[in-house]
């Protein structure tokens, strides 16, 4: 309600001004609403911004994946436990990478960075579904992302997500100090890229407390463990 | 994911006048039907994904990192709007992260279904599957609680 036009009896609630609206509600309880709204500008603004806000569009919905498995590890990329060169005990970066070349870190398309004995994967999704799971990918300015994680459950890990571009590192999203592990999890939260250059969006692991966003940032290349995939603006 | 077209909007309404902004309202309606989907689940009726909308927007308001950014970043211009009042004060978004913390989960849900969801005793009585003796009980301890958060406002100024 706008606050100038007040109800002028007993608000017709939200709920059922939805039900009214998908025709959810049985004869009686239409006539009742709708005499209501005949007489109640409050409540009849509100119906009319359900209205109005049914002609958005729907965002695609990102579905888990009941059926997908976790990525093994091939052996290349398993880390040793003696590796201590990983920052903020041994964070992974998964990052995008252009046309499936390895990544700077090393990575090669379908790689996954081993986590305690297991492995973990990364997707990211747009808002209209389109769904990357392979190392390369494009965007266009504005694209809204949001970030699938698959990792064995009941590991305990905290994640980051960080994105590299030309004006340097990003974090785009509320870390996740302990992640729910499972099949196509999402990260909480979305994100937008914008610029028409290349972007590396990276997920950092870590298995010793929140991942040290301090250590990410200037390890673009060259860090052991990080599997690469770019995404190119279209 | 029929369900998720025939309510989804609907939904993402709901978690909008919750937490007061699209972002994380969308996140948390697509979070239920990722889980949904992913347990097989197939409700579809509203009035049970209402529900679920309600409990996880409360969830992810008693979490204080995420009540802070929500009141930081919060401009009343945006405020879902309210056709009821509470005792004279709206439930605005800085009043329902205080209300989170004073009351228990059973009463912060009648607190949103009678104050942000404008529903009457008895439909709030009939979603949950409690007497309406029962929300009105609840709806004592919140009406108490803003009193206590006015009154010590008051003392604070």
């Amino acid at each position: 309600m706008s606050g100038a036009a007040r109800c002028n009896g007993e608000p017709i609630s939200w709920l059922r001004l939805e039900r009214y609206h998908l025709g959810e509600v049985d004869d009686a309880e239409r006539e009742r609403i709708a005499r209501h709204l005949a007489s109640c500008r409050a409540c009849a603004a509100c119906l009319e911004k359900i209205r109005a806000d049914d002609e958005s569009a729907l965002p695609a919905i990102v579905p888990a994946r009941p059926g997908a498995r976790v990525r093994r590890l091939p052996r290349a990329v398993i880390f040793s436990s003696t590796i201590g060169t990983l920052a903020a005990a041994a964070a992974v970066v998964l990052a995008l990478r252009g046309g499936g070349a390895p990544s700077e870190a090393g990575g090669h398309p379908g790689e996954i960075a081993r986590v305690k004995g297991d492995a973990m994967a990364f997707s990211l999704v747009r808002e209209d579904g389109t769904r990357i799971d392979g190392d390369a990918g494009t965007y266009r300015e504005g694209d809204r992302w949001k970030a699938l994680v698959t990792c064995p459950p009941g590991e305990g890990v905290s994640l980051d997500l960080v994105v590299f571009d030309a004006d340097g590192a990003s974090f785009p999203l509320e870390p996740s100090p302990d992640f729910a592990c499972g099949n196509d999890a999402p990260m909480r939260g979305a994100f937008r890229l914008t610029g028409h250059g290349e972007a590396e969006v990276c997920l950092a692991w870590s298995s010793a407390g929140p991942v040290d966003r301090g250590s990410l940032a200037p390890s673009r290349a060259g860090a052991p463990g990080r599997v690469c995939k770019t995404l190119s603006a279209r | 994911m029929e369900a998720y077209e025939r309510h989804g909007r609907a939904l993402i309404r709901k978690a909008v006048r919750l937490l007061g902004n699209a972002e994380d309202a969308r996140d948390v309606v697509q979070g239920l039907f990722a889980d949904l989907h992913q347990r097989g689940d197939t409700s579809s009726e509203l009035p049970y994904l209402y529900r679920a909308v309600t409990n996880r927007c409360l969830t992810f308001l008693r979490d204080s990192a995420n009540r802070a950014r929500l009141l930081e970043r919060n401009d009343r211009s945006l405020m879902p709007v309210a056709r009821t009042p509470c005792d004279d004060h709206v439930i605005g978004l800085d009043l329902l992260a205080k209300l989170v913390r004073e009351l228990d989960e059973a009463e912060t849900e009648v607190l949103t279904y009678r104050y942000l969801d404008d529903m009457t005793q008895d439909e709030i009585a009939t979603l949950l599957g409690v007497s309406r003796k029962t929300v009105g009980h609840r709806l004592d301890r919140v009406r108490e609680a803003v009193r206590r958060l006015a009154t010590e406002g008051r003392r604070e100024s």
